[in-house]
């Protein structure tokens, strides 16, 4: 009889045991998948949304650009190349001034935005809380970012002064329109963005070419930045280009901190459900010291001893693993179409690393999320038999015989 | 003089209303100095009276000028023609008559207010305290240079830190310190004299670490109908090597007439007009 017969065996004469300890584990299985998954989904919703509305997923500058945003440091656009990486781009331009209006004023990051090329690397467009988007019709409308708008307490249909000096030295000044407050994106837009279309921009800061800054926006939910980094070099030569992880570092941390989030939640989720198995593992040998005594009399070496308890482990682990599987992912699928809104706990939008928090949060069901839990099921089940299954190898055969 | 020179003089040379406490002040002699340097004291009546009477050469009680500014930067050069009022230390208004793209621009400076008319969008903006530290109409001078210029005094310690030959001239040497609870721009400020006429000829501006940050240099003196006083005056940032503003005065009328409602908002944007 080999080893995995004999434990088969013995998880059938102790079917309500293998139940409940392999019950117990795929419950715990379940809710560190699940957990896993809304995790998952938490930070895909955050990343997406910094690539939707503020870095795209690659950005082109003149080296030095970002720390000292010139309104004289431009690049010269490349159409031409630009359209042959095959992939979205758009240029956006950068300028800084006053906005007032009556008494109020504030400070304001103006961007000048392509309105056709826009929407192809970024959702901007779809985040207006009132009013409406940018048209190029109306040259003389803008779109505020939210807490700007209410420092100004500008709404729709509001009439700004807009103030700056020119590149040409002379004062830009000019009147227009709030057509739209955006909704919280990032702490910079709701501060201070103040969005334009290019021809406003160019013609008020007397800015006849060049851009500040090219987007890029790679198809796919995780494409190889790498890869896009080299075309937007390629097509733009002498650009310092940088990935959405170099342009907002804190908020690149905040992904990576996600997998140890994960794995100090499934460390102690996994040692409770050890303990389980240990308990029950321990008394599954204790109960059978006189079986092992005779298997041990009849020649069986304590290797094989150490298989039989091994394999039932890993039976058990795998009736967890199936249980863990299907409910986790079950649980999780349900809330990635229906997700959680506590909104009702926030009532005031909120950013995280200087991004928008969205308190609305789904699960996403990933292959990372999913088998990563199950990985470490096995591995901790095999981890908490070790030692039951050492006392059964190690046992006396003589004396296990004798055992009451 | 002139509204705005006079605002931007305040801000070098009027340290002076009663000196407090003295700083540490550090003699600004060089190797080639050849006078006596004077060692601070608790407070100099000397540099008080010497500041005084510069700014006295500058001011009246009310003045009218007629200017132009030169601006050079390594992006653009231009030249601005401004006309200005001035009425007491605390009240300003610059006109700007060309080029005709900024002509009608107008700045009011109100004791610590500075409102801009803009005749484009017929509006009057007051400029907040984010815009403070911000070029005046594309100028090297800042808003804040409008604002402070008139606190000088209030901010800064004066003392005579030489007197003496220096490169052949005979230099008289005015040191301002922040006083200790000051909230200030500048570190040190340093303005040379010259001892016989007591023309200022040149500021250095330094930051809070003392490296220097700026300096101001004043030209050839000219005679403004029977007030003598430097026609030019010369801004260089030190971080920008080859840019510079410098004003320009046509005309000075020092104790001309000026009403009070001159430095109104609502003569502000009809002036604009």
């Amino acid at each position: 009889m080999n080893a995995a017969h004999l434990a088969l065996r013995n998880v059938e004469r102790k079917r309500a045991r293998l139940l409940v300890t392999a019950g117990a584990m795929g419950v715990a299985g379940a809710l560190v998948i699940f957990f896993s998954c809304l995790i998952n989904g938490f930070y895909s919703t955050m990343v997406g949304n910094v690539i939707d509305n503020e870095t795209a997923h690659l950005q082109a500058h003149v080296p030095g650009w970002r720390g000292d945003p010139d309104l004289y440091a431009t690049l010269d656009l490349r159409p031409a190349a630009l359209d042959a990486t095959g992939l979205a781009w758009a240029p956006r331009l950068v300028g800084f001034g006053l906005a007032a209006k009556g008494d109020a004023s504030a400070g304001v990051e103006l961007r000048g935005l392509d309105l056709l090329r826009e929407p192809s690397v970024s959702r901007l467009n779809t985040r207006v809380l009132e009013g409406a988007w940018l048209d190029p019709a109306d040259p003389h409308g803008v779109v505020l970012g939210r807490r700007l708008a209410q420092k100004l307490a500008a709404h729709p249909g509001d009439e700004l002064v807009l103030l700056s000096q020119a590149a040409d030295g002379s004062t830009a000044n000019e009147l227009v329109r709030v057509r739209g407050v955006l909704q919280t994106v990032s702490a910079g837009t709701d501060e201070a963005g103040l969005l334009v279309g290019e021809a406003f921009f160019r013609d008020f800061f007397v800015l006849p070419a060049g851009f500040h800054e090219v987007a890029l926006r790679m198809p796919g939910d995780d494409p190889d930045l790498e890869a896009g980094r080299r075309a937007l070099a390629g097509a733009l030569p002498g650009a310092e280009v940088l990935t959405w992880k170099e342009l907002l570092p804190a908020m690149a941390a905040l992904v990576r901190f996600e997998k140890a989030v994960l794995f100090v939640f499934m460390t102690i989720a996994y040692l409770a459900v050890g303990l389980v198995v240990f308990n029950a593992m321990l008394m599954s040998v204790f109960e059978r010291i006189r079986e092992f005594g005779i298997m041990k009399a009849l020649g069986v070496s304590p290797g094989r001893v150490a298989l039989v308890i091994a394999i039932e482990a890993l039976i058990e682990a795998g009736l967890a693993a199936l249980l863990a599987g299907a409910l986790g992912t079950g649980l999780a699928q349900y809330v990635h179409l229906h997700p959680l809104d506590l909104r009702r706990f926030m009532p005031q939008s909120a950013t995280i690393a200087g991004m928008a928090f969205d308190p609305v949060i789904g699960a996403v069901v990933s292959r990372d999320a999913t088998l990563l839990p199950l990985a470490f099921l096995f591995v901790l089940s095999l981890l908490a038999v070790a030692y039951p299954a050492y006392r059964a190898a190690t046992l006396d055969p003589l004396a296990a015989l004798h055992h009451h | 003089m002139l509204p705005l020179a006079r605002m931007l003089l305040c801000l070098l040379l009027l340290g002076s209303s009663p000196p407090a406490r003295a700083g540490t002040i550090q003699p600004a002699g060089s190797a080639a100095d050849s006078g006596a340097t004077q060692e601070p004291g608790d407070s100099d009546p000397r540099a008080v009276a010497l500041l005084r009477k510069v700014d006295d050469l500058w001011r009246g009680d009310a003045s009218h000028t007629v200017m132009s500014m030169r601006i050079k930067t390594v992006h653009y050069e231009r030249t601005l023609k401004l006309e200005a009022w001035s009425k007491g230390k605390y009240r300003t208004l610059v006109n700007i008559l060309a080029p005709a793209k900024d002509a009608g621009t107008a700045t009011l400076k109100n004791n610590d207010a500075i409102y801009t008319y803009l005749p484009r969008t017929d509006r009057t903006i007051k400029l907040n305290a984010g815009m403070m530290g911000g070029s005046w109409m594309g100028s090297h001078f800042t808003n804040d240079d409008l604002v402070k210029g008139s606190r000088l005094s209030e901010d800064y310690i004066s003392h005579i830190t030489f007197d003496g030959q220096r490169r052949g001239r005979a230099i008289t040497e005015v040191t301002l310190l922040p006083r200790p609870s000051a909230a200030v721009v500048w570190g040190k400020i340093v303005t040379q004299l010259d001892s016989g006429t007591d023309f200022p000829i040149e500021s250095a501006y330094f930051d809070e670490d003392m490296h220097p940050a700026r300096r101001l240099v004043f030209g050839e003196v000219k005679d403004f109908g029977g007030r003598s006083a430097p026609a030019t005056m010369r801004l260089e940032p030190a971080d920008k090597p080859g840019e510079w503003t410098e004003l320009d005065y046509q005309t000075l009328q020092v104790g001309a007439a000026v009403g009070d409602d001159t430095f109104s908002l609502a003569r502000l944007q009809r002036r604009g007009r």
